[in-house]
């Protein structure tokens, strides 16, 4: 149950114990100019083994980013119909524990509420990426870019509107497919009742942007 | 006076006064892991006293927590120890499962044995790392370790999605169950993990000069350490083997077979072999765990939790071993959707109450070292 | 098992020490006999180890609430080492109530010195005074800080 750790108080050979170290030194030295023990892109994340070269040269390459991983939050709209997978039913804006998504409901012209959001602000500087908000939504529409690059110069950049947050399905199938997977036939079948629910030409990217 | 005059004119010792001064140390220094200050007195290159000042990184987490709904607080408890974010979300969610009434389903439990082991072992190899910086063997232990922990930390990446702001627990479980591919990686680690100790050992434990500055530096005698109410590696290097997961019995940890080390005089070389020896006992939970883990239904991964959590009015307390000792959550709820009252019982602060008490006597470079025996993360102090 | 520990412990000390009994075991001491139940609990029942301290603030029922989470080390120890504990283990929860317009709660440094910091932290940040801290200062926040963040009027300064 418990045991008492040796102290090794014996004698030793003075200077026993730093050779021993040297030697533990010298093995790594030698191995890392014939191991290259790297972690390439697209395969296993490491080999194993504990000798080698263990490093990347970011930038000129990049460890590969697992599916899961949680990086600021963008929203999805479909390919084919350019239709915005928001409803504006604002569970993420409720969910957010810095509350910085900001979402205004759009409205037809005599005041009735539509399922789509006529604004939608997320402040980047401000986020956690802790994905409760991709956790909270049901239609699959705000989810977690892998995006490294988040550097601006200027803390107004960091104001995503919806026209910079929108990226097509295709790109998060890309990025993420088992995740996407995971949601994909839940998330297509709510949008097809949502475009139901919406007027012809509301809710939808601009063709101009979506094909570049 | 002439220089010479000067060195020829007796020297009336019994009128000198000898003075204690006073030296800063902190808050910006490169071994206080953190932003700590300490105001140690010295005579000569003695310390006769020492006066810790915090809160140089208080983010009243306890207060934005009150704020915030149950579910919102988990990513919050990333950031109390940013070393070990898997064992921060542990005892909160134990904390709220107890306050709800939640069962937590048995693939669950192996899953978050697992990640606290890992964190364990991943902490111990920073740490003793770190310690052998402060020591001045500058970078070459600190950077196996690091090596090493990248690997677990590829690991907490495809599990929960980010290296150290895991955010992975969830009441009534884990956040997602673990991906493709997550378990051959993970038998790797373990397969690999006791050569690298083996390797730290070669290179440290006998170490002439890790020896000659460790040996004695910092005694902290068991019936103080139970009475300062320290607790983890450097309560059972003291010699009283206190594990919350023995006591208590939490999670799977009743049922799995592992050892505790324990220290003989309670100094700083003791604190380093205990989480030495630790490491490996972490291993053989590890195994353990994946064995039970395999045999459990996957998917199976959480039990059904109302979406808006409004636990009834009450109060619990619920603790785990977190590698730097016990980690605990003090909850109390008025019945609404929102904690009345949020607090953490952080290892770390309750760790460093003994500070002044075991550098008392030391010289100035010791006091380095015994303050990087203690593990802790300024992050989880100020809070 | 900690409610016949409550038992003794209600035995040894006067009548009327004991305010409440609560629902999850806890007891409600009256402050003036906190430092003797302390004494009893640790040298006589062998409740050595303060694990947390914390106040709560009860704004609505007009009072502090101070509360002590107390476990048996040794017994635990016991029980690592594969030996019959012989005894609870814990948790022992002691609350201890004072009123907000005057807080004011004997420390129990004297019992548990890991209460040094504890207390330190409480009186930061809900301001109870600790009579008998040996150095009742504030922890986290500078000295010239006014008010008492996590009181639940607390209200920070525009800034």
């Amino acid at each position: 149950m418990t045991f008492t750790v040796p102290r090794h108080d014996e004698f030793r050979f003075p200077g026993w114990g730093l050779l021993k170290g040297l030697w533990v030194t010298g093995k790594h030295f030698v191995r890392s100019y014939f191991l290259r023990n790297r972690r390439i892109p697209g395969k296993e994340l490491f080999p194993g083994g504990r000798y080698g070269l263990f490093i990347v040269q970011y930038p000129e390459e990049q460890a590969p980013i697992p599916d899961r991983y949680r990086g600021l939050p963008i929203l999805l709209y479909d390919d084919a119909t350019r239709a915005e997978l928001c409803t504006a039913c604002m569970s993420c804006a409720r969910a957010c524990p810095v509350g910085i998504i900001h979402i205004e409901q759009g409205t037809d012209a005599e005041g009735k509420k539509i399922p789509y959001a006529a604004s939608f602000t997320i402040e980047y500087d401000v986020c956690l990426n802790c994905g409760l908000c991709m956790d909270a939504c049901a239609f699959g529409s705000i989810v977690l870019d892998h995006n490294l690059k988040t550097a601006r110069t200027r803390r107004e950049d960091f104001r995503m509107t919806k026209e910079k947050l929108l990226r097509p399905i295709s790109y998060y199938e890309k990025i993420a497919p088992s995740l996407w997977a995971e949601m994909r036939e839940e998330a297509l079948k709510r949008l097809a009742g949502t475009i139901n629910r919406r007027p012809p030409d509301v809710g939808r990217v601009p063709r101009k942007v979506a094909e570049g | 006076m002439t220089q010479e005059s000067a060195l020829s004119t007796p020297l009336e010792v019994e009128e000198l006064e000898t003075e204690t001064v006073p030296l800063n140390v902190g808050p910006q220094h490169p071994s206080t892991h953190g932003v700590f200050r300490m105001v140690v007195k010295l005579q000569g290159e003695t310390v006769v006293d020492l006066d810790p000042v915090l809160g140089y990184l208080h983010r009243c987490q306890e207060k934005l927590a009150e704020g915030r709904t149950y579910l919102q607080s988990i990513p919050y408890t990333d950031r109390l120890d940013y070393v070990c974010a898997m064992t921060n979300n542990h005892p909160y969610v134990m904390a709220v499962e107890k306050l709800a009434g939640i069962e937590v389903p048995r693939r669950a439990e192996c899953i978050r044995v697992i990640m606290d082991e890992l964190t364990r072992i991943m902490n111990h190899a920073l740490l003793v790392g770190f310690l052998l910086n402060d020591m001045g063997a500058w970078l070459t232990p600190v950077q196996y370790g690091l090596r090493e922990r990248e690997k677990i930390l590829d690991l907490f990446e495809m599990a929960s999605g980010s290296r150290m702001m895991c955010n992975y627990m969830r009441f009534g479980g884990v956040a997602r169950d673990l991906p493709e591919g997550f378990l051959p990686l993970l038998q790797k680690v373990v397969d690999d993990f006791p050569g690298f100790i083996d390797d730290y050992e070669h290179l440290l434990t006998t170490n002439e000069i890790l020896r000659s500055r460790c040996k004695y530096v910092g005694i902290l005698p068991p019936d103080r350490a139970i009475a300062y109410g320290v607790t983890g590696p450097v309560l059972r290097a003291s010699g009283v083997a206190y594990d919350v997961r023995k006591v208590d019995r939490y999670s799977l940890y009743g049922e799995l077979d592992f050892d505790i080390p324990v220290g003989t005089v309670g100094d700083t070389y003791d604190r380093y072999l205990v989480r030495i020896y630790e490491m490996r006992q972490s291993i053989r939970i590890l195994k353990q765990a994946i064995e039970r883990l395999k045999e459990t239904p996957p998917g199976e991964i959480q039990s059904k939790v109302p979406k808006t959590l409004r636990p009834p009015a009450g109060e619990a307390y619920a603790r785990i071993e977190s590698p730097k000792g016990e980690l605990g959550f003090y909850l109390v709820s008025d019945g609404s959707e929102k904690p009345y009252r949020w607090r953490v019982r952080a290892p770390s602060f309750v760790n460093l109450t003994p500070l002044a008490e075991m550098c008392r006597g030391h010289k100035v470079a010791d006091l380095i070292i015994i303050f990087g025996s203690i593990d802790i993360t300024m992050a989880e102090v100020d809070r | 098992m900690t409610e016949e520990v409550f038992r003794r412990l209600e035995q040894a000390l006067p009548a009327g020490a004991f305010q409440e009994v609560q629902e999850n075991g806890a007891r409600v001491l009256a402050p003036e006999f906190l430092l003797e139940a302390g004494r009893y609990l640790r040298d006589e029942e062998g409740f050595d180890y303060l694990s947390n301290l914390s106040g709560v603030d009860w704004i609505e029922r007009g009072y502090f609430e101070v509360v002590y989470h107390l476990y048996a080390m040794r017994r635990g120890e016991r029980l690592v080492r594969g030996e019959a504990s012989g005894g609870p283990l814990g948790p022992l929860v002691l609350k201890v109530r004072t009123p907000r317009e005057d807080p004011r709660v004997p420390s129990v440094t004297s019992l548990w010195p890991g209460a040094l910091w504890q207390e330190r932290e409480t009186y930061d940040m809900l301001g109870i005074r600790f009579e008998g801290h040996p150095d009742l200062r504030r922890i986290y926040l500078w000295d010239e800080f006014e008010g008492h963040p996590l009181r639940k009027d607390y209200r920070p300064e525009e800034s």
